[in-house]
């Protein structure tokens, strides 16, 4: 995949903060794509983290991620990305001796809590609007060899989802499985769990 | 939690971002004189170059449990070999969870068998089970039988359960940390609460909710004196729609020394003013009888659109809780409209009936 491919997707660009500039840590694709990602963010990728936390390793090196491509990847740290924001969004836990006062106050943590599962619902169900069924499961294969549990977690419900009330034969051909029990295998399951067997909707 | 493992495809070939989902479909255009279920074979191979059965175990895993057992049992093991394997896994059942049963009594489906099977599979490594509607005095039994490890246990509105078939499972039920009886005609007297402290211990979590406060006016702390006397290790409780007075909410203060949680929403012989008012202020979370119960599971109308998730144990379904939030999916080889009506379809269909 050439490089000029992905003009828009890849969501580097390291923007001013305040203060110290943002630590960034390099990463390599398998496809050979380079991304400069903010510290923060890669640290969300638990191989990531464990590769920086274990190894004495330059962060100047980068990093190879021979599962991962370049699309994937880009799309797993605009994920990380907005999902760290929304989650600076809830204050730090408030103290356990609340007096009445503070509790007050810890309503305001609830309304901002409320307010960052909103946006979360939010962005999730813009994130897979455009993608494909491959995608997704790139996307899925990528979560997990980066081991970022929460985009790992919210694509396999994403998928669950998906299929859920579904016949036999719509999830076979959602993910492209084909039956492989015998005719006779088949009829067999059919009467073993026939008292499963209703409430199924059409395809 | 799991650590995903990336087992077993190390080095997937560079995936090609192809548009195949503008395709059409038209297995019928070509060669038609082959038979019909051949053609849509061919048409499938094409349209999906790698299938799903690459991913990990785990992965799959995951992504079937969040299907729920009911869902398991009725579609996802029948898919093909490796996924019955993977239902089959007594992982898969540690937590079950028994829902939307009602809508298929009607059918020839049986939802006690389901529930037998699906505790069956856990092999005694089942931690937590909520079932609704459908339980009775011997499936409590055969669940403590065999699962004397469980930890969390919820019945709603299952109105077949007795007392006696309450007590004769706790018995057996010595890890029990959450217990949640949500709508049921239980009388849940002294003697029963008294089993259940002396029983389980450990138990962290008690929940006792009815639907609706039909004798307002009704004084009744034997409950909550019960609770007070046998449950001092409680960290939250939630006593939705309840008859207590102060003096039984003052029993429980008393006895309940590590309370993080305290629901007392539609208790409304209790008055929290003063020192009483004082002490509840300290329970980190607290909710007054006068605070609403439009996002609970108790009182829900037709509509699925509440976030239950907070008053659902955490281990719920997710799936159950995104309900129609998720007005999107990702593009397939299907219509965005078929999608979209379908959709609706199911979620309406999951929505519960109250």
């Amino acid at each position: 995949m050439a490089n000029g491919e992905n003009q828009n997707p890849n969501p580097n660009p390291i923007e001013a903060t305040p203060g110290a500039a943002a630590r960034t840590i390099t990463l390599k694709t398998a496809d050979g794509e380079i991304f400069e990602v903010e510290e923060a963010v890669a640290m969300e990728f638990g191989t990531v983290k464990s590769f920086f936390e274990d190894d004495a390793v330059s962060a100047t090196k980068p990093m190879p991620l021979p599962n991962v491509s370049g699309s994937a990847l880009s799309r797993v740290i605009t994920y990380c990305r907005r999902s760290l924001e929304i989650r600076s969004m809830i204050p730090p836990a408030t103290s356990e001796d609340a007096t009445a006062a503070e509790a007050v106050q810890g309503e305001g943590d609830l309304e901002a809590e409320k307010a960052a599962k909103q946006e979360r619902k939010e962005f999730e169900a813009e994130f897979l609007k455009d993608e494909s069924n491959e995608d997704v499961k790139e996307l899925i294969l990528a979560a997990n060899y980066l081991n970022i549990k929460e985009l790992l977690d919210f694509l396999c419900r994403s998928v669950a989802l998906r299929i859920q009330n579904k016949s036999v034969e719509y999830a076979r051909k959602f993910f492209g499985i084909e039956g492989d029990y015998t005719p006779e295998e088949e009829a067999q399951i059919r009467q073993e769990y026939a008292w499963a067997f209703e409430g199924v909707d059409e395809d | 939690m799991q650590k995903f493992k990336f087992r077993d495809n190390p080095n997937p070939k560079v995936p090609q971002k192809k548009v195949w989902k503008k395709k059409e479909p038209t297995p019928s255009s070509s060669s038609s004189t082959s038979s019909k279920k051949q053609t849509k074979k061919v048409w499938r191979k094409k349209e999906i170059p790698r299938n799903w059965l690459d991913l990990p175990r785990d992965v799959t895993e995951s992504i079937l449990q969040r299907l729920g057992s009911v869902e398991i049992l009725k579609t996802a093991e029948k898919v093909c070999t490796l996924w019955r394997n993977i239902c089959k896994e007594p992982s898969m059942w540690r937590d079950i969870n028994m829902i939307n049963l009602y809508y298929w009594e009607g059918g020839s489906s049986d939802p006690l068998k389901m529930c037998h099977n699906a505790v069956d599979r856990s092999c005694g490594q089942l931690r937590a089970i909520n079932i609704e509607y459908v339980a009775n005095d011997e499936l409590l039994n055969y669940i403590a039988q065999s699962s004397s490890q469980l930890r969390r246990l919820r019945l709603f509105d299952c109105y077949e359960i007795t007392d006696e078939g309450l007590i004769e499972m706790v018995e057996k039920l010595p890890l029990l940390e959450e217990l949640d009886i949500t709508i049921s005609t239980l009388s849940l007297s002294e003697e029963t609460i008294e089993a259940v402290g002396r029983h389980c211990p450990h138990l962290k979590s008690f929940k006792w909710n009815h639907e609706e406060y039909r004798f307002p006016h009704i004084q009744c702390d034997e409950e909550a004196v019960a609770i007070a006397k046998n449950m001092p290790e409680l960290r939250h409780l939630q006593l939705v729609g309840n008859r207590l007075t102060n003096d039984g909410l003052q029993a429980i203060l008393d006895n309940c020394p590590h309370l993080e949680s305290l629901d007392l929403r539609k208790c409304f012989n209790v008055t929290l003013s003063g020192d009483l008012g004082r002490r509840c202020a300290r329970i980190k979370n607290l909710q007054l009888p006068n605070d609403s119960t439009n996002d609970s599971v108790f009182i829900v109308e037709t509509s699925g659109n509440g976030s239950f998730e907070e008053d659902l144990p955490f281990w719920m379904l997710d799936a159950d809780d995104l309900s129609d939030d998720y007005e999107y999916y990702y593009d397939s080889d299907i219509s965005y409209d078929d999608y979209f009506s379908k959709y609706n379809e199911d979620w309406e269909y999951i929505v519960r009936p109250f």
